[in-house]
């Protein structure tokens, strides 16, 4: 039996027609305004602003100026949906060669550096005294993945709204910046598409982003990145369930309640399983299920889903939510994540071709 | 299995949601070419 507070599927997709229209129209906005600015020396040299990332700056801009009234909200709540799926359908541009020979190494630096800057975002924000639940957020969510990381790990380290809302703001403000930076490092660095795709795969965390920085500056430099941000998706419940040990450790440390950690069922639940998706789709084109023709319409499908993906998700970040809490929380974030990014630079640069 | 799956939780109704839309899209790029 349905519950009767629940709503039908019919009531849910008619109220997310708004929403849904309302993205469409960003990304078609996007879309058809991308080569227009293209044609100007500041865009076309120096802010190489492709249809991905004006998508996100649009959804930023309206959100934050006119806003978006409540209306939209359930159409929006696809965004995550949208750019997932985009990345089941970016399996149809890999072969399983190509991934292992991509992702060996992706697995290695991706594992080294969300690792480390989880275990210095705890370590600084003890320094910087900044509460236990917002630090872990805040590691969560700049090692791992802005939302979806953060959102796994608040009811572990028994985090408030505010502490979500703020961490969230502070990895997206962080990507968005890195969106508008890091294609004109690339082309002043003569980053070739690995290099590119691997610093923006270990410097960005939003997906959305990482993907967007990535096609933004060439089509092999975003499958580049698309790799490193599986990899960091997929170690995404082991870096969850590292800081629920040590923000639970840290609590009972200093006097506060004990917080049971069921290890295995963390693992199980926070596994994104979407990720067997993509792996399915590599499987298909490597045993030749897929011709040239049918890859290049899958790439087409790929590309709207992430438009429409990348136009919800700035439709949905809030600049308003950096102000929730205290400078340390943002010096912490903006620092730590800086950082990472430059270091993510010189290892690309010295390891990598 | 219809109960199964209304069990499962938010997050893992979308990853499965995710993995029909994105396989769907595959098979229809091979049907429309």
């Amino acid at each position: 039996m349905i519950e009767s507070e629940k709503k039908s599927l019919g009531q849910e997709i008619v109220d997310s027609l708004p929403g849904g229209a309302l993205v469409v129209a960003v990304a078609l906005a996007a879309y058809f305004i991308a080569p227009v600015l293209q044609k100007y020396p500041l865009f076309k040299t120096y802010l190489e602003l492709k249809d991905f990332i004006l998508a996100i700056l649009f959804g930023i801009f309206i959100k934050n100026t006119v806003g978006v009234s409540k209306t939209f909200a359930p159409g929006l709540r696809f965004s995550t949906i949208l750019t997932k799926t985009g990345i089941v359908v970016m399996g149809a541009k890999y072969s399983m060669m190509g991934l292992v020979k991509v992702g060996g190494p992706a697995l290695f630096y991706i594992a080294v550096f969300l690792f480390g800057t989880a275990i210095i975002m705890m370590w600084v924000g003890q320094k910087l005294k900044v509460p236990t639940p917002l630090a872990a957020c805040l590691a969560s969510g700049l090692s791992v993945c802005g939302v979806s990381a953060t959102i796994a790990i608040a009811p572990a380290v028994r985090a408030r709204n505010r502490d979500m809302a703020y961490s969230i703001a502070v990895v997206l403000m962080f990507g968005l910046l890195a969106l508008l930076l890091f294609p004109p490092i690339g082309r002043l660095l003569n980053l070739s598409d690995t290099q590119y795709g691997a610093f923006c795969g270990v410097g960005i965390v939003n997906s959305a982003q990482v993907l967007a920085a990535g096609f933004g500056y060439s089509d092999g430099a975003g499958l580049v990145a698309g790799i490193y941000n599986i990899g960091r998706v997929i170690f995404l419940p082991f870096v969850v369930l590292m800081l629920a040990i040590m923000a639970a450790s840290r609590e009972a440390s200093e006097g506060g309640e004990e917080i049971r950690i069921n290890k295995w069922q963390m693992i199980v639940d926070k596994f994104p399983i979407f990720v067997l998706g993509f792996l399915a789709v590599v499987a298909f084109n490597t045993m030749g299920f897929l011709s040239k023709p049918e890859i290049k319409l899958a790439k087409t499908f790929m590309e709207w889903c992430f438009l429409l993906g990348f136009a919800s998700i700035g439709l949905t970040t809030r600049l308003a939510d950096l102000k929730a809490a205290g400078l340390s929380g943002f010096l912490m974030g903006f620092l730590v994540a800086g950082a990472k990014a430059a270091l993510a630079l010189i290892v690309v640069l010295t390891f990598l071709e | 299995m219809i109960d199964w799956f209304r069990n499962l939780s938010k997050s893992r109704k979308q990853d499965i949601a995710v993995i029909v839309m994105g396989i769907f899209l595959v098979i229809l790029a091979k049907i429309l070419r």
